[in-house]
């Protein structure tokens, strides 16, 4: 397992696909070469590539055999005799396709006639692998001596058809000069037989009546002309003629190259007795035959694992063992392009080979040596094959990385330009935005003005009007967005000023200008959102920290007081200790005070009270705050004297917190107003609130300004030895502003002034009954 | 004689509140927390029970809660706390009486007393209304003697405060305003807004109620006028 583990499966799966189909190639092609002989039953085995080709090998052989018999003959005609090696080749070769040696029947023949053979049968009775080669052209040239010693005949014409010599009439005549006498012959003939030229001869055609000391001679003048001159036949055993050819520019004759077509047949032996490679290709498709259904399926199982192995390699690519993700081999990392150059090159390299290789297998019997051939196809098609697997498998690879389309030049051309396209954008968009909102506007309408004053006084041709019209029309749209865009600000900024100052404003496709002010808009709301939470947050925190600090001075207290009481009670003969517990008496009576205004003050003033604002009218509950304290004004020496409407004066509030505010301005009144004087209660009521003034003169000057009179703990008299907390006008502003009223204090020398102003209610509602409350 | 459960985590205060009630002649039990509350209770002849909101081991409302869950007796709390809901919180899990620390020892006594006649002389047994007789809570009017009642005690009212104390007791949760209690009571149509009315109130409550700056019986509804709480 572990040793598989460590194989390197995928070089392997490749090469094995490459074989695979390396391997089908070469057997289909075999199959198909021979598939006459393999598949169809009554194909003869002859007939097939495989013994072709064989038989193609030995007729090589034989065209040499040939050759050299031509150059013998030759050599022979000319007197030389062929030299040892030519004898030497020629019994080789003999010996080698002898009968006994092989079963390969051959003869060859000069023109019909046979001259070399290993068997004298007649080939026309043999089919089985009978092959007919029609070798070159072979001439003999005879001249010289050669020609002389040979007796010469005229021979019949090839002007048969002229119909004017007779069948036979021909002579033979021993010359020893063919050339020289034909020339007297055609010299006689100029000088003498000028007229009487038959019907339908040229004028240089040349006829030579039998009766004359000239047999039969014809020449065609067609830039050359032929005389069929004395025939060698006698000599060389053959039958054919021997041309003269006459040169008019010279005006001389010269005896032609006799030539002749060389041919090779060739068959098989029936018998098949000798155990040479024929019988061995003949075992080879018996065996293919046989087996030709396994075969086949072997072809097609081999193309199947080939896909297999391509499909696993296509799955498996980029994976390693070990590491996470996609991993790019050097040869992935190679842009597209340049891979499918590679691809393409060796695909199209396998491509001739394997179509030369098909092609030659089409036309039987070009190629000499059939493995050679076999071994060319797998070789091509395994390399068309590596080509094809490597280029799925990197595509497959590409894909997965997702490198398909941005590994390649073209990608990254398109990549630098868009980053060029881009760099240039932002330059441009970072000069626009240097330059000044005013002198944006200013450059750009002064232009659009002087265009349009141009095309006024110009009188512009009517199409660059309506490119200037576009422009307008271009401007009013970008107006349009920007007015769009503006009223959006202004409704941001009225939000954030209206008390939501956590509103965002959407800059996502403002101009930029805009958008510069939209954020910091945004900027500011957030950070006055910020303060405003920060600061409730300390208050909260400083009111509960009140509260609680009062919670536990209470229970102390509590003690205090009851003890402080039952001293009371004592019986203490000591006058001081007396005076004593009376001071224990006030101040415990004091801290008590104290604490339940701390708690009051801080919850008014960070808005935890409840508010229930009721309509209630503002002259009773007048009423009753001056019917309660009457008695302690009374008391300190102050009259009231009271200037109220007659009418109800209905105002929204809520009751109670109303009294407090009441209840601290009168008791601050009966504490420090001075003795004796009196104490203005005013309701006044204008158009849409009602003024609530209380007037009175302080016995203590009032050295400070109003407002310093409302903060907490801030008291009249600057000494603090008289009952009160300071706090009571601080939470007679808090509890009034509460209620959405307004509470002012007015200094004038020793006159104090306070009033609450309350809004009224609409005179709709004074109809309506009195509120039923608890 | 009756038995009177003081419950506070601070010792001081349950001596200064046993002091005071031992002066009045009441029989006192102390307990140091709800617990402790709980098994003095249970132990039987507790006749009331002061008890203190936060303490440790159980605090007072949930003291309170479990007490209810067997006991009819009177229960008045004591606590720093003053808030509107804390008050809201006690009397609906069964407290009868509420006092905020600082408490004034007198406050504490007169409560002591209403609850305690309540509770022995007037909850269990209702006596039959006779003609003429108007009853709200403690409050008793008695029109055929023109005599007035508060826990039992006779109030001493003036014909004006009489009449003023009649109007309201006569419409139990109606809200009076001034002017309506003057044409009323004077029978004359007032002339101008004055404060005869809240003073003579004022003076009414002070002879009613316990605390008359927190009144029970006889409320201020500030700016619409005055009403009688029905008990």
């Amino acid at each position: 397992m572990k040793r598989w583990e460590q194989l390197p499966r995928k070089a392997l799966a490749f090469c094995l696909a490459v074989l695979c189909f390396a391997g089908a190639a070469v057997m289909g092609c075999y199959q198909y070469a021979n598939g006459e002989a393999i598949w169809s039953d009554g194909g003869n085995w002859a007939d097939s590539y495989a013994v072709r080709s064989l038989e193609r090998r030995d007729e090589a052989q034989l065209q040499l055999l040939a050759h050299l018999w031509v150059v013998r003959q030759q050599g022979t005609a000319q007197g030389t005799s062929t030299d040892g090696y030519y004898q030497q080749r020629v019994g080789q070769i003999q010996r080698q396709l002898s009968a006994e040696a092989t079963n390969l029947r051959w003869q060859i023949l000069w023109g019909e006639k046979q001259v070399l053979s290993n068997s004298e049968e007649d080939y026309t009775q043999r089919s089985l692998g009978l092959y007919w080669s029609a070798g070159d052209e072979v001439s003999l040239k005879l001249e010289g001596e050669h020609a002389e010693i040979v007796p010469c005949a005229w021979t019949q014409m090839g002007a048969a058809d002229h119909g004017v010599v007779q069948a036979g009439a021909y002579n033979c005549v021993a010359v020893t000069d063919p050339a020289g006498t034909l020339q007297a012959l055609v010299d006689e003939y100029r000088s003498t037989g000028t007229a009487s030229l038959p019907e339908g001869v040229d004028m240089d055609t040349v006829w030579l009546d039998l009766e004359g000391r000239c047999t039969a001679l014809s020449v065609w003048v067609d830039g050359q002309a032929y005389l069929f001159g004395p025939s060698l036949n006698t000599a060389l055993g053959l039958e054919e003629l021997c041309p003269y050819l006459y040169q008019p520019e010279e005006d001389s004759w010269t005896v032609r190259e006799r030539w002749e077509r060389m041919s090779v047949v060739m068959w098989l032996d029936e018998e098949m007795a000798v155990a040479d490679s024929y019988q061995a290709a003949r075992h080879t498709l018996e065996l293919w035959r046989s087996f030709r259904g396994l075969f086949l399926a072997c072809n097609i199982l081999l193309v199947l694992a080939g896909v297999g192995c391509t499909i696993y390699l296509c799955a498996a690519a980029g994976r390693r063992r070990g590491v996470e993700g996609i991993h790019l081999n050097p040869f992935h990392r190679i842009p597209g392009e340049v891979v499918v150059l590679l691809l393409l090159t060796l695909a199209a390299l396998s491509w001739v080979g394997a179509v030369g290789g098909l092609s030659a297998l089409e036309n039987k019997g070009v190629w000499p040596n059939f493995s050679l051939q076999l071994i060319l196809v797998g070789l091509t098609v395994g390399g068309g094959a590596a080509a094809v697997v490597g280029g799925l498998v990197t595509v497959a690879v590409r894909c997965k990385a997702g490198t398909l389309w941005s590994n390649t030049i073209a990608a990254r051309l398109l990549r630098l330009c868009q980053r060029l396209c881009r760099w240039c954008l932002q330059l441009a968009g970072r000069c626009l935005r240097s330059v000044g909102l005013v002198w944006k506007v200013g450059v750009l309408g002064g232009g659009y003005v002087l265009c349009t004053l141009f095309a006024v006084l110009v009188r512009l041709p009517r199409q660059l009007a309506l490119l200037l019209w576009l422009g307008s029309v271009l401007i009013l749209g970008y107006v349009l967005v920007w007015a769009c865009q503006w009223k959006r600000i202004r409704q941001g900024t009225r939000e954030i000023i209206g008390g939501r100052p956590d509103y965002h404003m959407d800059t996502a496709r403002m101009l930029p200008d805009l958008k510069e002010h939209a954020e910091a808009l945004n900027n500011l709301g957030q950070s006055i959102s910020d303060a405003v939470d920060e600061r409730l947050r300390s208050e909260h925190f400083r009111a509960e920290l009140i509260t609680n600090v009062s919670h536990d001075l209470k229970t102390p207290l509590t003690s205090i007081i009851n003890y402080v009481d039952l001293l009371k009670k004592e019986e203490i003969d000591n006058p001081r200790a007396a005076e004593y517990i009376a001071v224990l008496d006030r101040k415990s009576q004091r801290l008590k005070k104290l604490t339940e205004d701390l708690v009051e003050a801080s919850k008014a003033s960070t808005g935890s009270l409840t508010v229930v604002r009721e309509r209630l009218d503002l002259g009773q509950l007048l009423d009753q705050a001056l019917g309660e304290y009457e008695q302690r004004l009374e008391r300190a020496g102050l009259s009231v004297v009271r200037s109220t409407p007659e009418h109800p004066v209905w105002v929204m509030a809520d009751g109670r917190h109303l009294w407090r505010v009441l209840d601290n301005l009168l008791s601050n009144c009966a504490k420090y107003a001075l003795g004796g004087t009196r104490v203005y209660v005013d309701l006044q009521v204008h158009s849409d609130c009602a003024v609530l003034t209380v007037k009175n003169i302080s016995r203590q000057p009032l050295n400070m300004e109003a407002g310093r009179l409302m903060e907490r703990f801030v008291r009249g008299d600057a000494s603090r030895t008289e009952e009160g907390s300071g706090l009571g006008l601080s939470i007679a502003q808090s509890l009034t502003e509460l209620q959405q009223g307004h509470f002012q204090l007015e200094i004038d020398g020793d006159l104090f002034k306070a009033s609450v102003t309350l809004p009224i209610t609409g005179r709709e509602q004074e109809a309506l009954p009195p509120v039923e409350s608890d | 004689m009756y038995k009177i459960l003081i419950c506070d985590d601070d010792r001081d205060i349950v001596s200064a509140l046993k002091i005071y009630l031992m002066s009045e002649g009441y029989d006192t039990v102390e307990a140091y927390n709800g617990q402790q509350a709980l098994k003095a209770v249970g132990k039987g002849g507790i006749d009331l029970v002061l008890m203190d909101v936060m303490m440790p081991v159980l605090d007072g409302i949930r003291a309170t809660a479990k007490l209810r869950e067997v006991e009819n007796l009177p229960i008045i709390l004591l606590t720093a706390k003053s808030e509107d809901t804390d008050k809201v919180l006690g009397l609906n899990i069964g407290a009868d009486d509420y006092i905020t620390k600082p408490f004034n020892p007198v406050e504490v006594l007169a409560r002591v007393k209403s609850q305690l006649r309540r509770y022995t002389t007037l909850g269990g047994r209702e006596q039959p209304d006779q003609a003429g007789v108007v009853r709200n809570g403690s409050l008793v009017m008695d029109d055929g003697f023109k005599r007035v009642t508060m826990d039992g005690e006779q109030v001493t009212l003036t014909p004006i405060e009489y009449n003023i104390l009649r109007l309201l007791m006569e419409n139990p949760g109606r809200v009076f305003s001034t002017t309506q209690i003057y044409e009323r009571v004077w029978s004359d149509p007032v002339s101008g807004s004055e404060s005869t009315v809240p003073v003579h109130i004022r003076h009414l409550r002070e002879k009613i109620e316990i605390d008359p700056a927190n009144p029970q019986y006889i409320k201020v509804v500030w700016g619409l006028g005055y009403k009688m709480e029905k008990m």
